[in-house]
């Protein structure tokens, strides 16, 4: 790969092409369906129309129990997720279904069980996506992804030591000059600005994962101890069952001594294990909407008696790792903040679009010319990566308002139809790439905007909940949610138009330029 | 509102920094292959670097120190963008800023 | 040969790479979990493992000769691998009077 003469540059320029070429693609979904994460939750909103409610605290937890036990008398284990501003509903896992468990959405006031059409959402679909490709087989998926954020590393690293004047350009931007030079400009632009959040981002969410992609480590610490690793690093409490019947005390007052121990930190997660048992335990976490930090404090009570079983909170170094996955998980209520990791990471997006156009239009004429499969085996996949993606993501939305909730066909539940319609339509914006080339950058942004539209105007039929609605009720994140998607139509349009009429008018110029792009590095 | 000060604090700072370098403060005062003067050069430094210091105070006091430390690492990404598309788009927007800076 | 020689080197980073650090991390973990007990240099060791893969990563793909690159790679893991061993074995006391670690 290298003679011993090359510079240290070239090699880390090819290094950056030929990492960004073979996984820009899989990085593009997962910084897309990450940014989208930011806000799953209000996405989950928008897909469950009933769970739309205007938030409300629960007033009490034993009230709440209670409403438990007559759903799900004989339940071993259960726990209930209070509501929060994100999420307005109770949420209760109880006992069954395939997987163990169903969660059952209630209303936090009546303790109405609320129906909403069976879907992944925006919590099940859209975010697992991000962190796992929802490839599960031998969690190749978690470590494809894994994969792919030591690449944005390496990307970022050689990003910055090949761009030869990083502080002349850094505010440069040159729309009206040749293709090339205004894609790379903003490729750089995109990354340069915010490079504190492309490194932090990869390296914080492998950092979550540090059991997973580095078991050696914790093996050779604790001797091989599994039980005792996740007991000391994230908490964990059990006793064996006392096998004599026993009532469950007061929450209140548990999540009352639990705030008290915790000087003001508000609980968020009731779970109760071995039920009815006089040994049954009660484990209340704490929010993580107050801090930066995704903690793991814990207080777990005696059922019967409401004492302190054990009190678990991370020591230093834990809770370091705690900080940066909470900077990682954004599960903060800091608005602000939220909207400016969106903006980033709809950046990121950019920037891993326009490395690939930028490449592709370097590379377009001497390809041509060569009879050489690259250019046009790159631009059918990444076409498929970028705007494909974003093309059945609003598939997946329609198809959420379109199936009926007691769909059922091919074998498949309605949860599963909806994603099929979101592979099924991304595989098809592959093949059109294929076929149509340059064209279809062009074409899949013109579809994103009147699918965008289509999108709105579905909720507002099926819903009743048009933008401004939808804010005066109080539910702000769906009207935020049809903003977005509008918005993103009319960015989609507004590119379909300028940028890519532009460039088949400055081809000609383009094959002249392709020989003579400037040396800023790139490979 | 102080996240809309921490905005503009930041967004001022790094346009002065801009204008320290040729290509933008010939875009700004709409004159080709314009240099600024090393006095400018020297002044735009302080109270760009100021500007963005102040930024970061105003982010600590309307946060805390963690949200507003990300914060303003986030503001930095946001206002450096709205410089970067302000000079491209609309430069003579930054005139104001030629006054109180000197040329 | 070129493509051989891509693939080696791809494989030597990341395979090799990846050995390097996690066997390092496992050593660094052993040599503090007696003075910041085993949660604590667990969490340390392997969150500096990410850093270690990234080095090994930028070192091993950049570096000019990828005969030195392999056998740098090979002694550096091999070289981990026995400290883990030796730490792991409660060499503790040989240490501990040697005046190294905590």
């Amino acid at each position: 790969m290298q003679e011993a003469s090359e510079p240290l540059r070239h090699s880390l320029s090819r290094l950056h092409t030929w990492v960004g070429l073979v996984l820009g693609g899989v990085l593009f979904a997962i910084f897309w369906m990450g940014t989208l994460s930011v806000f799953d939750r209000e996405i989950d909103r928008w897909m469950m129309p009933p769970t739309r409610l205007a938030p409300a605290p629960v007033v009490s937890l034993d009230a709440a129990a209670r409403a438990v036990a007559a759903m799900a008398p004989g339940a071993a284990q259960w726990s209930m997720t209070l509501p929060s501003a994100r999420t307005p509903t109770l949420q209760v896992r109880l006992p069954g279904g395939a997987d163990g468990s169903v969660l059952h959405h209630l209303d936090p006031v009546t303790f109405a069980e609320l129906h909403p059409a069976p879907t992944r959402g925006g919590t099940g679909f859209i975010f697992p996506f991000h962190f796992m490709l929802h490839i599960d087989w031998l969690d190749l998926g978690l470590w494809i992804v894994g994969l792919c954020g030591m690449a944005m590393l390496l990307l970022t690293v050689s990003g910055v030591v090949i761009h030869k004047r990083i502080f002349r350009d850094f505010f440069m931007f040159r729309p009206g000059k040749a293709s090339t030079r205004s894609l790379l400009d903003l490729h750089t632009g995109m990354g340069v600005l915010a490079l504190p959040f492309h490194v932090v981002m990869p390296l914080s969410g492998l950092i979550i994962f540090f059991s997973l992609f580095f078991p050696g480590t914790w093996q050779a610490a604790f001797d091989g101890e599994r039980a005792a690793f996740n007991r000391e690093v994230f908490g964990s409490y059990q006793r064996p069952k006392a096998n004599a019947p026993a009532e469950l005390g007061s929450l209140d007052a548990m999540a009352r001594e639990a705030e008290r121990l915790w000087q003001g930190g508000k609980p968020f997660l009731v779970r109760v294990t071995n039920a009815g048992d006089a040994a049954s335990v009660v484990e209340v976490r704490r929010s993580h909407t107050q801090d930066v930090s995704m903690n793991r404090d814990a207080v777990y009570f005696d059922a019967g008696t409401g004492a302190v079983l054990q009190r678990f909170e991370s020591k230093p170094i834990g809770a370091l790792q705690r900080f940066i996955a909470g900077i990682h998980f954004v599960q903060f209520e800091q608005w602000l903040l939220r909207w400016l990791y969106f903006a980033a990471g709809l950046a990121g997006c950019v920037m891993i679009a326009t490395g690939f156009w930028f490449w592709l239009e370097s590379r377009r004429a001497e390809h041509a010319r060569e009879g050489r499969v690259g250019v046009r085996l790159v631009e059918a996949l990444a076409t498929g990566s970028v705007t494909g993606i974003i093309v059945a993501t609003l598939a997946f939305l329609i198809a959420n308002r379109c199936l009926p909730a007691d769909s059922h066909a091919f074998g498949l539940d309605r949860e599963r139809l909806e994603m099929l319609a979101f592979y099924a339509v991304w595989l098809l914006t592959f093949g059109h790439a294929g076929l149509r080339q340059r064209a279809a950058w062009r074409e899949q942004n013109a579809v994103i905007a009147p699918l965008a539209v289509v999108a709105v105007a579905l909720n507002w039929l099926t819903t009743g909940d048009y933008p401004w609605r939808a804010w005066g009720r109080g539910v702000v994140s769906v009207a935020a949610m049809d903003g977005v998607i509008l918005l993103l139509g009319a960015v989609a349009a507004v590119v379909a138009r300028r940028w890519l009429a532009r460039a088949a008018v400055a081809r000609p110029r383009a094959l002249g330029l392709a020989r003579a792009v400037p040396s800023s590095g790139e490979g | 509102m102080l996240g809309l000060a921490a905005f503009a604090a930041s967004y001022v700072g790094f346009a002065l920094l801009a204008l320290r370098q040729a290509p933008h403060h010939s875009a700004v005062i709409e004159v080709r292959r314009a240099s600024p003067s090393p006095a400018a050069r020297r002044q735009n430094l302080w109270l760009g670097a100021s500007a963005l210091a102040l930024s970061f105070v105003v982010c600590w006091v309307a946060r805390g120190p963690s949200f507003g430390a990300i914060l303003w690492v986030l503001l930095l990404a946001a206002s450096g963008w709205s410089v970067m598309f302000t000079l491209s788009y609309r430069p003579r927007w930054l005139r104001p800023l030629l006054r109180g800076a000197g040329r | 040969m070129r493509a051989f020689r891509v693939i080696f080197r791809v494989t030597l980073a990341l395979g090799g790479g990846y050995a390097a650090a996690a066997v390092w991390s496992a050593a660094l973990a052993l040599w503090l979990r007696d003075s910041l007990g085993r949660a604590e240099a667990t969490v340390l060791a392997a969150m500096l493992a990410f850093i270690l893969f990234l080095l090994a990563l930028l070192w091993i793909t950049t570096t000019p000769r990828l005969a030195r690159a392999s056998i740098v790679a090979l002694s550096v893991t091999l070289v981990g691998v026995g400290l883990s061993r030796w730490l792991s074995a409660g060499a503790w006391p040989t240490l501990a009077a040697l005046g190294v670690g905590g």
